[in-house]
């Protein structure tokens, strides 16, 4: 199995607002600047120690991850480390221009050597749905069709156009071409069980997210049988498994330390909303899950709320132990940590930890000696 | 998109009375739907078709403030005129009900929002001028700089006309005794900071009275309120873009933060 280090960039200033949007007035260039210096040190350790993979997800409006344009981050993080494997989880494919973002994947495999490049295509979270206006009631069936928008703009070799549904270009040609052929791996949640069915069906990898594995299993399972009815047989590297990650010599430490950066947990950025704000993020998150416009939310019947797996917390034989709990569900090939969760740790913390991971468990992990 | 289709801005409205407190008080009724009070700007009530379109989907009750009309008022000062306001709002069989202000308007819109909450569905806020940094007192320009301050559009109908010197002679001093020296005390951003009103905060990118940085502050300290900035508008923002006034305006009304929520039918063809 491989560990990928995924990079959240959290602000490392002291005020982190209490609501989303977070006020721009709060971003102190000074501790930006620093935040992504030092992110990107972490890469560079993570990169060291043996990390498979630097990873990076695009956010918006908040200190929680500085990176609403991971691309860019991503290009330069490349850069700096030639050897270091890129992964992109992801791009909030139903808020962006799908022909643009085919562009920029395309220059990003090139400038990395077009060997090192992975990426995923994602819908966002019901925030992302009022960062630039998205109709969230659209969400599953625009990202669809730009899911394969994309997948077109990188394999035609000849000038197209698209006559979509929801999106329209009489004249499209990429330019620079991807180098790997036929376009860099992509990746699709896995949370549900629709999202699991057409990543299978249309050859994609699939990622899950935090969710308890036992949760995450049935849509395993369905990504397997869609893929199966395609006509292809994913393999153990086609499935990633993401957490929260903080190991420390001393289990108390640990615990302690993840406490703190957990916080109050992933919705803690909503923890200062507005009544009305939180209603929007009740609408958008029902109308991600199919309730069609027009119909009142009735919260009796809303989904149960994600269950969020225990994260890989403690000594390094704890952590490891937890991996293969995990592992034993999912059979994943693919490890995705960020160190701490929300609520930024200090950098030399960070660095220690990665450099703990390095020394007693990356090569377990790669060599599932559980 | 809304369409002006009126030949008269205000022709859509009738005029009424209601008598309050000792005033004969003229107000301009349209629409129907729920309640829309609208408290104008200093220069007292100007008929614009961003009103008029707000109309079509809200029961728009536009007043003429007390010490506007030919009667004078010695209110000493905002939360005296928002007293007022309340009164009147009352006489008029308005339990709760939208409220909206424009500059001087938009002040004491604030002051009736903070006075009587409860009231209040929510409320929206043209070019307010309760907080002035980096503003103009309008009575200090010359007749084309006034034009261009409150206009981008000036060549849009209705034409923005500078005062009537008698008109103004006669309401100048209640408006410099509400607006005093621009001040706002801690005490009254505290009341908004207090304030769950629900609130739109629309500021013309070229308004040349009321700085929209003044928007920003307005941002901060009200916690359940949103500020946008309306691209070839100036202070007069009903005059210079009424389609995009209505647009946003009655958006909000109808779906309060919801409208930031995009509903707007992307498919193209089955």
């Amino acid at each position: 199995m491989k560990i990928e280090f995924y990079q959240t960039m959290i602000y490392s200033g002291p005020d982190h607002g209490d609501s989303w949007p977070v006020p721009p007035r709060l971003s102190d260039p000074g501790h930006t600047e620093a935040t992504m210096a030092n992110c990107m040190d972490q890469c560079g350790q993570a990169y060291d120690v043996g990390f498979d993979s630097l990873n990076f997800a695009e956010h918006h409006y908040s200190p929680k991850q500085l990176t609403p344009n991971p691309i860019v981050y991503a290009g330069v993080c490349g850069k700096r480390y030639p050897g270091a494997n890129i992964g992109i989880f992801g791009t909030d494919l139903p808020l962006n221009n799908p022909v643009r973002i085919a562009e920029e994947y395309s220059m990003l495999d090139n400038m990395l050597g077009g060997k090192r490049l992975r990426f995923g295509l994602l819908r966002g979270t019901p925030n992302e749905y009022i960062t630039y206006g998205s109709n969230p009631w659209e969400s599953r069936e625009r990202f669809d069709e730009a899911a394969l928008l994309v997948k077109a703009c990188f394999v035609e070799p000849e000038p197209f156009g698209w006559e979509g549904r929801y999106y329209r270009y009489r004249n499209i040609a990429v330019w620079p071409r991807v180098v790997q052929d036929p376009h860099p791996r992509i990746l699709m949640s896995g949370n549900s069980i629709p999202s699991a069915v057409f990543a299978g069906t249309h050859g994609f990898d699939i990622g899950f997210s935090y969710m308890a594995p036992e949760k995450c299993r049935p849509n395993l399972d369905a990504y397997k049988a869609a893929a199966a009815a395609a006509g292809w047989t994913p393999t153990a590297d086609n499935i990633t498994y993401r957490h929260f990650l903080y190991v420390d010599e001393n289990e108390q430490e640990a615990r302690e330390t993840f406490a703190y950066s957990e916080g109050k947990g992933l919705l803690s950025i909503f923890n200062g909303a507005t009544p009305d704000m939180m209603k929007n993020m009740m609408t958008i998150g029902a109308a991600l899950g199919g309730l069609p416009k027009g119909v009142p939310l009735d919260p009796t019947k809303a989904p149960p709320p994600m269950v969020v797996s225990p994260a890989v917390v403690g000594t390094p034989d704890q952590a490891l132990a937890r991996i293969a709990e995990i592992h034993s569900v999912l059979g994943m090939g693919r490890l995705e940590v960020s160190v701490g969760a929300v609520n930024p740790l200090p950098h030399e913390v960070t660095m220690r930890c990665l450099k703990l991971v390095g020394e007693e468990l990356v090569d377990a992990i790669h060599q599932e000696a559980w | 998109m809304t369409v002006v289709s009126t030949p008269i801005a205000g022709d859509v409205f009738v005029e009424k009375s209601v008598t309050c407190d000792g005033f004969a008080v003229r107000y301009w009724e349209a629409g129907v739907g729920e309640p829309l009070l609208y408290l104008h700007g200093a220069g007292g009530y100007e008929p614009r078709f961003g009103l008029d379109l707000v109309s079509r989907t809200h029961r728009v009750l536009a007043l003429e403030m007390p010490g506007w009309g030919l009667q004078p008022n010695d209110v000493a000062d905002f939360d005296g005129l928002a007293t007022q306001i309340g009164a009147i709002a009352t006489a008029l069989g308005l339990d709760r009900f939208h409220l909206m202000g424009t500059s001087l308007g938009g002040a004491c819109a604030l002051h009736v929002a903070t006075l009587f909450p409860e009231r209040i569905i929510s409320m929206v806020l043209e070019a307010p001028a309760k907080f002035r940094e980096a503003s103009v007192n309008p009575s200090t320009l010359a007749p084309e700089a006034f034009v261009r301050a409150f206009r981008t559009h000036p060549e849009r109908e209705p034409r923005m006309a500078p005062p009537d010197p008698v008109f103004m002679a006669r309401v100048w001093p209640t408006v410099e005794r509400l607006m005093g020296d621009g001040t706002v005390g801690e005490a009254f951003e505290s009341r908004l900071a207090a304030s769950d009103t629900r609130t739109l905060i629309l500021f013309g990118v070229d308004d040349g009275i009321i700085s929209p940085v003044n928007g920003r502050t307005l941002r901060r300290l009200m916690r359940n309120s949103t500020f946008q900035l309306v691209y070839s508008a100036a202070h007069d923002i009903q005059g210079d873009r009424p389609e995009a006034f209505a647009d946003i305006v009655s958006d909000f009304l109808r779906r309060g933060m919801g409208f930031m929520i995009n509903q707007q039918d992307g498919l193209i063809n089955p």
